[in-house]
């Protein structure tokens, strides 16, 4: 898969936006509440941020009820899986710099 | 710029661990539990030596006797699980609560279901023990089931939780092979090994706040 590098650390540039995906890495799926409480975000800034990923086509948003309740909840998708790889790569390469 | 690097892997894995590992279980859970332990054990010691409430005799095929022992063994049981359970449960949240995050979450929730499966199935398995009249495996039982439910939640919480449970399953084995030692395997291992790690875990989690 060929990667945008512009788009990709355009995304990544936001320490929200990594928290989210390092959260979706290591979990099948997290609910916006998960998400909300992880991250000590409120509502408003938390939704702009999965807007962002959304259009971005990192993650996946899956809409569902518990009860009556509204459950939204939010996974990974390959490429952002990828995107977030080669993000973590870059990072350890800045590192390796430095030493 | 590198600088920056470090920081923001520093948050990924912090973000990664809260969102897959339960932390804020409190050293003061496990004191808790460990006394309740002690004090369950004190009770049973007191019962085995007084020849009227013998624990040996609970195998013995008198009915009168079995009936009304184990009317005592398992209020005894229930009453040391729900005064334990409820304890070990406070201070945990009241943790919770201090560091500010709600305890219940789809992690905990996927937590409480994983670690309750084995020990619905040992509860069973040591009503089963009372109707083939070999009550003396409850307390080895409850052993081996109680570390098999710590194993299985091993991976959503902090890692010490791992050595509990190979402790309590090895004294669960040694229990059931050395039949006349149980209670004192059951004390070291539901009493002792809790207050111990209970301490162990609240100097190195909670001592600082």
């Amino acid at each position: 898969m060929k990667f945008d590098l512009d788009k990709l650390n355009k995304v990544f540039d936001n320490r929200i936006r990594v928290g989210i995906m390092s959260g979706l890495m290591v979990n099948e799926s997290l609910s916006f509440n998960d998400l909300k409480e992880y991250l000590s975000l409120t509502d408003g800034n938390l939704a702009s941020h999965l807007k962002n990923l959304e259009e971005s086509q990192y993650i996946t948003v899956t809409k569902g009820f518990i009860g009556r309740k509204t459950n939204t909840t939010y996974s990974a998708t390959e490429e952002g899986k990828m995107a977030f790889k080669q993000h973590l790569t870059y990072l350890e390469n800045l590192i390796k710099e430095l030493k | 710029m590198s600088n920056k690097a470090i920081e923001d892997l520093a948050q990924i894995k912090t973000m990664m661990e809260r969102s897959t590992k339960f932390l804020s279980l409190s050293g003061w859970s496990g004191i808790w539990v460990g006394l309740c332990g002690l004090i369950a054990s004190g009770i049973l010691y007191i019962w085995q030596t007084n020849s009227l409430y013998s624990y040996q005799d609970l195998t013995l095929n008198d009915p009168y006797q079995t009936t009304y022992n184990a009317f005592n063994l398992l209020s005894l049981a229930l009453i040391t699980f729900i005064v334990a359970v409820t304890g070990g449960f406070y201070f945990t949240i009241v943790k919770t609560q201090k560091q500010g995050k709600q305890f219940i979450n789809s992690l905990t929730k996927r937590l409480l279901i994983r670690f309750s499966l084995p020990l619905v199935v040992g509860g069973i398995l040591c009503l089963l023990w009372y109707k083939y009249n070999l009550l003396s495996f409850a307390l080895p039982t409850t052993l081996i089931f109680y570390g098999l439910a710590l194993y299985t939640v091993q991976e959503d919480t902090v890692k010490e939780v791992k050595i509990i449970a190979l402790l309590q399953l090895l004294l669960g084995l040694v229990s059931f092979y050395f039949i006349d030692y149980t209670l004192l395997c059951w004390a070291i291992g539901f009493g002792l090994i809790h207050l111990l790690y209970g301490i162990i875990l609240w100097n190195k989690y909670d001592k600082q706040n």
